[in-house]
């Protein structure tokens, strides 16, 4: 095996331009991306039917949601702004809304306006739960204290105090499920467009590399090595940690760069997420072999490659965050992709700090996903090789 | 003694029968020409010899053992030099020679030793660190035949190893074949280039439509159209009803035309000349040529096919 994969090896100076291109591609766009993801701010705007003195605390707290770009406007100008088109959503806090979070208790409901579906309300549902919340628990909070206090100091300064305690981050949480929904997405611009361009663009890498399986057939250089004294089981296997070293070694770099020049945190887990990331390249690894197993030659594996590629990084959440796909049918079909599960589980690692168990699904599912593959697409290219 | 042998072989894909109940048999220090036309079943039948392509049917025994039941018993002594260049074209030669060597287990000692010894048998001890993308058609085959030798190979098995070359190659490649051999290695060696068969083997097989339609030295090959003279004949123009006329003498087998050149078959040692030349001055056709030849390999096929091997 190890003539084969050091005949791999030699052979990589040929590649070695396509794995500079796709180590330079994920790059360019992460930084197009990431601008863009600053400069495409959602607009919204905010209606306050009634004033209370917690409103402007609100509007403080919704206003540190990076996502949100934030108007306070009359519900006359909401209604024709989102009707032109000027605003993404309209929130409208109405006098019970209000008043409950003032009294920091729920359930809270407020009505969101918007003229269309579109991909990024649910970002913004989140953004404004997560405000909200924040306020309802600071006035909680005060509540509390100043039953504490009985009366000493009125509410106004205590809500102040809390509001500075928040600030320094001290360890209280209270657990609020005053707004409907319960989970919470995170995005950052960031964060999706490297790690989305670094998983699509390896999938390029990877298949390309092992597709040399394929040009070996067709020079018939395959029949030589099935009559040497090496078993086929090693000359996949050697196609297969090559392809894997290709594959993996780019998202490395991809990772490295992205930690020392972009100054992307990746969290405290990073052995889990290159673990997951290993498991990421070895199902692509699997979708190429079924790819090689349909293909003919080279020049058909080029032809599907795009079109997998492609699909599975719209469908897959690579492009954008799958959380604002709301068609049940693509959200199943996300499933069968394997960029869908390493999204998943990279962003239960860095970007909500969860730990191996939140993983352990989607790594589950990439494994069996390499097995199930790589031995179909074994058997189809034996299939292929006999006729 | 038989080195390897073929019994009632047959391959089918889907509904084609490329190979059809061959049986062949490849004798120790032999070269044994296989020739056909193409798509008469060789390189299926290479495949299935080499352990490459599962029989549908029959039984391949090397040194008396079943093949079928564990291929290694071929491998390990068998050199194949595929039809295409099997090289990596971004390696030089001696990069790709040391990938083989590797994959063959040649010890790591004897490595740039047995390496210098097949580009020089190859001749191409001068261009070894070049990249086999520069190299011409006629060093590619050269090359692809080196790496098939590197293991001291016991059964050499070369298909059609001299397609598409210049002249001066495909001489190196037969002077080389039959050198292999006087050192006594077993060659299956296939073409449907007759003149090359007729040169470098010590029998012949004669392939048709999957199957050996005859076998054994070139001489008795010779023999089955033996009783037959062949008659060439140049002429200025063709004239109508002359063919016809030729044809209808006792002694012609057969009439072929080739544009201002007939192929005659006679019975041997008939004397038809005279006729003919009263015949052409009939029909006042004027004869440029006459040539006179003893039958050839090209000949048996075409006595045998009704066809000759050029026109496939």
């Amino acid at each position: 095996m190890r003539a084969l994969l050091w005949g791999r090896l030699k052979g990589f100076r040929k590649q070695w331009v396509l794995y500079l291109i796709m180590l330079i591609l994920p790059i360019v766009f992460t930084y197009f991306f990431s601008m863009m993801g600053d400069q495409s701010k959602y607009k919204v705007s905010i209606v306050f039917d009634h004033d209370v003195a917690v409103q402007e605390k609100l509007l403080d707290e919704l206003k540190k949601e990076e996502t949100l770009q934030l108007e306070n406007v009359s519900s006359s100008e909401m209604e024709e702004g989102i009707v032109n088109g000027g605003y993404e959503a309209g929130i409208y806090f109405d006098e019970k809304a209000l008043n409950k979070i003032e009294q920091g208790i729920g359930p809270i409901d407020l009505v969101m306006y918007r003229t269309k579906d579109g991909a990024s309300l649910e970002l913004i549902e989140q953004a404004i739960m997560k405000a909200v919340n924040r306020v309802v628990n600071q006035q909680q909070l005060s509540k509390t204290i100043i039953a504490e206090v009985e009366g000493n100091l009125s509410l106004r300064n205590v809500s102040q105090l809390v509001q500075n305690a928040y600030q320094e981050e001290l360890p209280v949480t209270v657990q609020a499920s005053t707004l409907e929904s319960e989970t919470e997405v995170k995005y950052d611009p960031q964060f999706q467009a490297l790690v989305g361009f670094t998983l699509f663009f390896t999938i390029y890498t990877i298949i390309f590399t092992l597709g040399e399986i394929l040009e070996d057939r067709s020079k018939n250089i395959l029949a030589r090595i099935t009559i040497a004294p090496v078993s086929t089981t090693k000359w996949f296997m050697a196609n297969f940690i090559y392809s894997f070293l290709v594959g993996y070694s780019q998202i490395f770099i991809l990772i490295l760069f992205g930690k020392y020049v972009m100054n992307m945190d990746w969290g405290d887990h990073l052995t889990l997420l290159f673990t997951v990331l290993a498991f990421y390249v070895m199902a692509t690894m699997a979708i190429g072999m079924l790819l090689c197993g349909f293909s003919k030659n080279m020049q058909q594996l080029n032809a599907l490659t795009p079109i997998v590629a492609v699909s599975f990084a719209m469908i897959g959440g690579a492009y954008w965050p799958i959380e604002i796909v709301s068609n049940e049918i693509l959200l199943k079909l996300a499933h069968i992709t394997p960029i869908y599960h390493a999204m998943n589980a990279l962003k239960s690692l860095v970007l909500y700090d969860h730990g191996v168990t939140a993983i352990l699904t989607e790594s589950f599912s990439l494994l069996g996903m390499t097995l199930i593959l790589i031995v179909i697409g074994i058997l189809l290219f034996k299939k292929q090789s006999k006729t | 003694m038989a080195l390897l042998e073929a019994i009632e072989l047959s391959k089918t894909f889907q509904k084609h029968k490329a190979v059809d109940d061959l049986h062949i048999t490849i004798r120790e220090g032999e070269v044994l020409g296989l020739l056909g036309p193409n798509g008469a079943g060789k390189s299926t039948t290479i495949s299935m010899i080499a352990s490459l392509l599962e029989p549908s049917r029959g039984e391949i025994l090397y040194k008396g053992k079943s093949v079928l039941k564990k291929s290694e018993i071929i491998r390990k002594e068998l050199g194949l030099v595929p039809q295409e260049i099997a090289l990596y074209p971004e390696f030089t030669g001696k990069e790709n020679l040391m990938f083989f060597a590797r994959l063959y287990k040649v010890p790591k000692k004897e490595r740039a030793e047995r390496i210098a010894e097949v580009l020089s048998i190859v001749g191409l001890s001068d261009r070894a660190s070049d990249k086999v993308e520069k190299y011409s058609g006629g060093m590619k085959r050269r090359l692809n035949i080196a790496c098939a030798l590197l293991h001291k190979p016991k059964l050499l098995i070369m298909d059609e190893p001299t397609v598409g070359i210049d002249p001066q190659s495909r001489n190196h490649i037969l002077e080389m074949v039959k050198q292999l051999n006087t050192k006594g290695m077993s060659i299956l060696y296939t073409s449907h280039y007759m003149e090359e068969v007729e040169t470098l083997c010590d029998r012949i097989a004669i392939m048709d439509h999957g199957s050996i339609i005859a076998e054994g030295k070139k001489q008795d090959l010779i023999g089955m159209v033996q009783d037959q003279d062949l008659l060439y004949v140049s002429v200025e123009q063709q004239v109508a009803g002359f063919e016809q006329a030729v044809k209808e003498i006792d002694e012609v087998l057969f009439m072929e035309r080739e544009d201002f050149r007939y192929k005659i078959g006679l019975k041997q040692q008939a004397e038809i000349l005279p006729e003919l030349f009263t015949l052409a001055h009939e029909y006042g056709i004027r004869i440029q040529g006459i040539d006179i030849q003893s039958p050839r390999l090209e000949d048996v096929f075409l006595h045998l096919t009704g066809r000759s091997l050029r026109d496939e």
